[in-house]
């Protein structure tokens, strides 16, 4: 059992049984422990009854409780991972279980590099979020965000930012590796009241590019998810 | 006779002038005898009077004809029966000679204004079937109902007197409702709904309101009836047009300005033209269900193509998928590591291949079906583009140098969707263009004629350019051009996917060879109005 303090639990749920087999054998062939659930239903009370450390959760499940309800409760009482599966051309879908709370998104079908990607970023965040308040330096390529001395740094030359492009910054490298849907960085930053102005934030954002990014063309650091929102990497591949 | 008996009544008050012009010219024809009393004989004379009769029954009718039966008969007595000069008759045999000529004259009268009523219904009759016959002349030329029904219907409005004649078609496909009315009205709105509001009344009744027996009675009753009947006869005549027992609207004939009732001639027409009127409408019907049909017919052949191209598309990966799938499972594990290992990339391979195949047949079909409306929202095209590229594989990416106006506006698109179609376009520029050779992006905001104010997305690659037939059907679902010569992979539907996009949002996209002296590429250039402008 001491053995199993150390693995990682991952809640895998899929009404598809050849879907959930393959998931489950490629995430145990690396290292983890896997719970599988087929219906909402049994995802709550297989989430609420052991220790998850993170979960890849369907959005189109059958029955009473669908994917969003599952991502919706569970955001009442834990903070653990989300990664949604979600069909392709479901923009909405995939903005609006971000919006309750989904960390990540898979579109199906999918790749297994890629699932095992986003869970392993997921699970290093999971533990940098600890530290929060340490306040530690979020470091990527070039760029440092000094959180103490709100100091941006590119190459070790400082970059000037507006408080709005700190923010956004700050925002997003505290939730670095997640997407972040326009809703959420607009009510971090602006407040709620301005959750909708998206013109507000492309402006913005692209003016943070022009001082962050090698090229801002073809943004490197702060990659745009058409249709869904941003996400800032915590490292460059 | 009817018609004879009728036209007789009309006739018998003549004006006054006609009487006066019968008076002169039994006055002239006695003075002319009088000259020569001498020489004709007292009983001559009468029959010299019958032909003056006869004028005056066939030039002005039965009335001035007996005026001119009865003054004969006086003059006769008075300047040619002796005693001269006094209505008193000397020889009693007279007395009978007179009721004799006063008979012949009153059916000389009668004889001569029957001929002249024949001769007229006779020209009127020439005159309609003249008008029918011109009217069936255009009708027959003219397929076009749009075009048809306002000539007959001036016809109708000229032939009647009439100062307003007007069709109101009903409308489709219910036919509950009538439409606007086609024709000429000097009416104000409240007249044409209260013509409207009656020629509903006819229509659903399937009775001519107006006409005939009612026609008269509402002159003799005016205003004094309520009933849909008599309300609808001061505004004049209202037929129903019906064909193979489809109603088809209704043929409205308002009152001739003279106030008069439409004779039967004009009644005749109206429904005739009424006739007319119902097999324009109905023959414009079918031909909108020939043409209908004929496009069903078309759409039914084109999904028969489409069927085999998909399921072409479909069963090709899936084939390629079982035989290395089952190639690996049970007996045939005599294949070496690999052999086994190529076999799980060439299933993965056509995995792909299937994804993309049935995600863009899905988008494709949801965009044509109206099931995925852009949502809009404020997007940076720049970025977008730069969002794309950067999904691509480096090597890819890299071949690819975007081209920036200083100033982009932001535009409201669906980023999401847009993205596809810029997808789509670099994932082609780059299928068709040597490994080595750079593919442009432009952006750019430009005043397009037909688009307006927009923002132009380019793509440019140096692939094999297009001759003018390609570029009908370059953006065709399943269309792979002779653009496509070494048989490079592909869905066919990309650019069928980008152009639907595209046009639901308001956009064109087109694609044109481009390179100088010589094309030595091809250039895909979406345009986006802006919704504002």
């Amino acid at each position: 059992m001491a053995l199993s303090n150390d693995r990682k639990v991952i809640l895998v749920v899929d009404d598809e049984p050849s879907i959930l087999r393959a998931v489950r054998a490629v995430l145990i062939a690396q290292g983890y422990e896997v719970l599988t659930a087929v219906t909402g239903d049994e995802a709550l009370k297989c989430a609420s009854s052991s220790k998850t450390d993170l979960i890849v959760l369907d959005i189109m499940l059958p029955g009473d409780v669908s994917g969003l309800d599952v991502c919706r409760n569970v955001r009442q009482w834990s903070d653990v991972p989300i990664i949604i599966l979600s069909a392709i051309g479901r923009e909405r879908q995939k903005v609006e279980a971000l919006d309750l709370g989904a960390d990540d998104y898979i579109t199906k079908p999918f790749g297994m590099n890629e699932l095992t990607a986003r869970v392993r970023a997921l699970l290093r965040r999971g533990l940098v979020r600890h530290e929060e308040d340490s306040n530690e330096p979020f470091k990527c390529g070039d760029l440092e965000v000094d959180f103490d001395r709100r100091v941006v740094t590119r190459a070790g030359v400082e970059v000037k930012l507006t408080p709005h492009e700190y923010d956004i910054l700050v925002y997003l490298s505290r939730n670095a590796d997640r997407v972040i849907t326009h809703r959420q960085l607009l009510s971090a930053v602006w407040g709620a009241p301005y959750s909708e102005e998206t013109q507000l934030l492309r402006v913005h954002v692209g003016n943070l590019r022009r001082k962050i990014e090698a090229n801002a063309s073809i943004p490197q650091l702060i990659t745009t998810e058409p249709g869904v929102g941003y996400r800032l990497r915590s490292s460059l591949v | 006779m009817d018609a004879l008996s009728r036209a007789f009544r009309r006739d018998f008050r003549p004006a006054v002038a006609d009487h006066i012009v019968a008076l002169v010219a039994v006055g002239f024809a006695t003075g002319l005898i009088l000259v020569g009393r001498s020489v004709f004989d007292k009983g001559q004379v009468s029959l010299l009077y019958l032909p003056v009769v006869m004028f005056c029954g066939i030039r002005l009718g039965f009335g001035s004809a007996i005026t001119a039966a009865v003054a004969s008969f006086f003059c006769w007595d008075f300047f040619f029966l002796p005693p001269y000069y006094t209505l008193v008759v000397e020889n009693p045999k007279d007395w009978l000679s007179l009721a004799v000529f006063l008979l012949a004259a009153i059916i000389t009268a009668r004889l001569a204004s029957q001929i002249r009523i024949e001769a007229q219904i006779a020209r009127d009759r020439e005159r309609e079937t003249r008008l029918l016959y011109e009217a069936s002349e255009q009708l027959a030329q003219e397929v076009n109902a749009t075009r048809l029904l306002p000539v007959l219907i001036e016809q109708v409005r000229s032939i009647c007197n009439s100062d307003t004649s007007l069709v109101l078609p009903v409308v489709l496909p219910t036919k509950d409702e009538l439409g606007q009315p086609i024709g000429q009205s000097v009416y104000s709105e409240d007249m044409l709904a209260a013509i409207r509001s009656v020629a509903k009344v006819a229509l659903e009744r399937n009775q001519l309101i107006g006409f005939g027996d009612s026609q008269r009675l509402w002159q003799k009753a005016v205003g004094q009836d309520e009933d849909g009947d008599s309300a609808g006869s001061q505004l004049g005549v209202f037929v129903p047009l019906i064909a193979h027992e489809d109603r088809l609207g209704v043929l409205y004939v308002g009152r001739r300005d003279d106030g008069l009732p439409f004779t039967r001639l004009q009644e005749q027409f109206i429904l005739t033209a009424a006739n007319h009127a119902a097999i324009v409408i109905a023959r414009q019907e079918l031909v909108g269900q020939a043409a209908e049909a004929r496009v069903l017919r078309e759409a039914d052949a084109m999904k028969d193509t489409l069927l085999s191209l998909v399921s072409h598309e479909l069963r090709t990966p899936l084939a390629a998928i079982k035989a290395n799938a089952s190639g690996l499972i049970g007996e045939h594990s005599y294949l070496s590591t690999a052999e086994k290992i190529e076999a799980i990339e060439a299933i993965d391979r056509e995995v792909d291949r299937l994804a993309l195949f049935v995600g863009n047949m899905l988008d494709l079909s949801r965009i044509e079906g109206g099931m995925w409306r852009p949502v809009r929202d404020w997007t940076d095209v720049d970025e977008l583009v730069g969002a794309v590229v950067g999904q691509l594989p480096g090597a890819a990416a890299g071949r690819i140098a975007v081209h920036i106006d200083k100033e982009m506006p932001l535009i409201q698109i669906d980023d999401a969707q847009m993205a596809i179609v810029i997808r789509n376009l670099l994932d082609n520029a780059l299928k068709y263009s040597a490994p080595d050779t750079q593919i442009d992006v432009s952006l750019g905001v430009l005043q397009d004629e037909d688009v307006g104010r927009c923002v132009l997305i380019s793509v440019r690659d140096k692939g094999p350019t297009f001759s003018e037939a390609e570029a009908e059907h370059l953006f065709e679902r399943f269309y792979r051009g002779a653009r496509n010569p070494d048989g490079i992979p592909g869905t066919g539907l990309g650019l069928a996917l980008c152009r639907a996009i595209v046009e639901a949002h308001g956009g064109t996209v087109g694609a044109v060879n481009v390179g100088s002296p010589e094309p030595d590429g091809v250039s895909f250039n979406i345009m986006l109005p802006f919704l504002d402008d």
